[in-house]
């Protein structure tokens, strides 16, 4: 398979992905309890508008036409980064998100970055010895940190670092300062997981065939963990850390929402709380563009990492 | 695959002793908490453990270990619920899309890559915002998107029990395709959902007390223990213990319910390895 067709069918791929997420995003105003148009007056004007109204405004917003008719229109201003008016603010979605995520988005990566600095030393040491006292103690550690939700996690940390110790601000600014606490409580979290998959990913590897030639060749365990077994586990660690990372705007959400860091999930909170709901269908869309990307450049980093899958294809995943 | 030894089995029996605890005091609750968790006390708040209140009373001098133990109740109440929803509708599409294979397969499973492309808590964060803040809401909008790992999970297994030779011996001997899937089919997956159930309770259990810290969620005055830590935040510089206590609630629960998955699945494993035939 030639590159190009490859990339073609990966970018294909994605692109039926994201049509798939578009229309349940645009799905969700169907679920939304009483008519939009009647909500949208209420709003403005604060008071039961009269039937007239509702129904003016309904044929100006389109709203009488059937759903394909509603969603193809919605989908074709979507397409060219119309993302559509926030009730609460008053102004473009798609402005009010690209302006929220790099907040995020700094937030997400530190954390990532902290999982991984976390874990991988820490499924290295349990994989060292499988069953030993090293390997049950991280074990126990990682399952009590998929345990501890994040919310709680951001409370000890604050109660930590900023009350007993005065050391770091507990909310709000977008400073490096500020960013430590959130960073940390999704940091260790995550650094639970990614522990929990690795350790899991190395000792598979430490089973196969080739570790077992090159302890047999006289190389010391802990050579073959450290440089045969982690470079070939390097392959899953990519996808899981692009897997954790999507996870982590997910958990962004509540962290945010307790440091009042001004990123794209406190903002998603914000809006449900005053049912926006161009904002929440806006907010699914673009964050369903994000990952579309971010899968397709896994993919493609994937395949520069690890030269079996250029010449078997997508099997040897 | 390493051998695994005895400290798995530690880890199940911990796990199970965590869950039947919790599981027996949240339905003993109304017996267990000391006097009634609902009563309002305004000149008792805040109060220090005692031999009335063991854990203290909150900011409206309620009774913590009661609410806790009510608590139990609504959390684990709720994802049980939850979960039920999303391994019924996981193994529904599960077994179709494996059983039936061909083009209904294909639209199934691409709907589940789309679904599992993007963060789920964030697409069921968007269902149970636009559905607006309730423990209804909040179930169906759980429910509605966290089904599709069990699906994937149900259907690889389906796609390859189907070709084993007791299958397909059934099938030449004439067997219906219910048929089949009832006595050949389910019964082969039935360890497997079991781990699957016990994993996706600790994860609907965090979920779950999630949404209801950020208030979408359970409402106040319930005592669901992510709403209980909602109502402490604003006394957390006063008082940091009310903020402890739910979350320490939250994670026992969800530790119990992980080791229980991990150890089952690793008993399935070892069974698994066990067989004759296999190579691993």
């Amino acid at each position: 398979m030639t590159l190009v067709r490859w990339i073609g069918g990966r970018v294909a791929g994605a692109a039926g992905v994201w049509l798939t997420i578009s229309l349940l995003a645009f799905s969700l105003s169907t679920l939304a309890p009483g008519d939009p148009a009647h909500l949208l007056l209420m709003r403005r004007t604060g008071d039961a508008p009269s039937e007239a109204e509702v129904q003016a405004l309904r044929h100006r917003l389109g709203l009488d036409q059937p759903f394909a008719t509603r969603y193809g229109q919605w989908l074709s201003r979507s397409v060219r980064g119309d993302f559509g008016t926030s009730y609460r603010t008053g102004q473009p979605v798609l402005a009010e998100l690209a302006a929220r995520f790099p907040a995020t988005l700094a937030l997400a990566l530190s954390a990532l970055m902290i999982g991984l600095l976390v874990a991988l030393p820490l499924a290295l040491a349990a994989a060292a010895h499988p069953h030993g006292t090293v390997d049950r103690g991280v074990r126990l550690l990682s399952v009590l940190g998929i345990s501890l939700p994040g919310y709680w996690l951001a409370y000890v940390l604050m109660f930590v670092f900023a009350l007993l110790l005065g050391a770091l601000p507990v909310s709000g600014g977008a400073s490096l300062r500020h960013l430590v606490l959130p960073a940390l409580t999704l940091g260790l979290g995550s650094a639970a997981r990614l522990t929990r998959i690795l350790r899991a990913s190395l000792l598979e590897e430490t089973g196969a065939e080739y570790a077992r030639t090159a302890r047999a060749k006289g190389l010391s365990a802990w050579r073959v963990l450290s440089s045969h077994a982690l470079r070939n586990a390097a392959n899953p660690l990519v996808t899981i850390s692009a897997l954790r990372f999507g996870h982590l705007l997910g958990e962004a959400v509540i962290v945010e929402t307790v440091f009042a860091w001004p990123g794209i999930g406190r903002w998603m909170v914000e809006s449900i709380l005053d049912r926006d709901y161009p904002a929440i269908q806006g907010f699914v869309l673009y964050i369903a563009t994000i990952f579309v990307i971010v899968n397709v450049g896994v993919d493609l980093a994937y395949r520069w990492l690890d030269p079996r899958m250029r010449l078997g294809g997508a099997s040897a995943a | 695959m390493t051998p695994r030894r005895g400290p798995r089995r530690a880890t199940t029996l911990a796990g199970m002793a965590i869950v039947g605890a919790l599981a027996l005091s949240a339905l003993l609750a109304p017996w267990l908490a000391p006097g009634d968790p609902g009563l309002i006390d305004p000149a008792g708040a805040f109060a220090g453990s005692s031999a009335a209140h063991w854990l203290g009373t909150d900011n409206l001098g309620r009774d913590v270990l009661g609410r806790l133990l009510l608590g139990g109740r609504w959390s684990l109440g709720i994802a049980a619920i939850a979960t039920a929803l999303v391994m019924t509708i996981g193994v529904s599409v599960g077994l179709v899309a494996g059983y039936a294979g061909g083009l209904v397969d294909d639209v199934l499973m691409r709907l589940v890559d789309a679904l599992l492309s993007v963060p789920t808590l964030l697409l069921a964060l968007a269902i149970v915002g636009t559905l607006g803040p309730g423990i209804a809401s909040l179930t169906i909008g759980l429910a509605g998107i966290w089904w599709v790992n069990t699906a994937r999970v149900v259907r690889g297994m389906v796609c390859s029990l189907r070709e084993r030779g007791h299958v397909q011996a059934a099938r030449a001997l004439g067997a219906s395709d219910a048929r089949i899937m009832r006595r050949h089919i389910l019964p082969g997956i039935l360890p497997m959902l079991a781990v699957l159930s016990a994993l996706e309770m600790g994860e609907l259990i965090l979920a779950i007390s999630g949404l209801s810290f950020l208030g979408l969620g359970a409402q106040p005055p319930a005592a669901e223990w992510g709403a209980m830590l909602n109502d402490a935040r604003t006394y957390f510089f006063v008082e940091p213990r009310l903020v402890l206590y739910p979350g320490l609630a939250v994670t026992g629960a969800v530790a119990g319910f992980t080791l229980l998955g991990d150890g089952l699945r690793d008993a399935l494993d070892r069974q698994h390895d066990a067989m004759p035939g296999r190579t691993r």
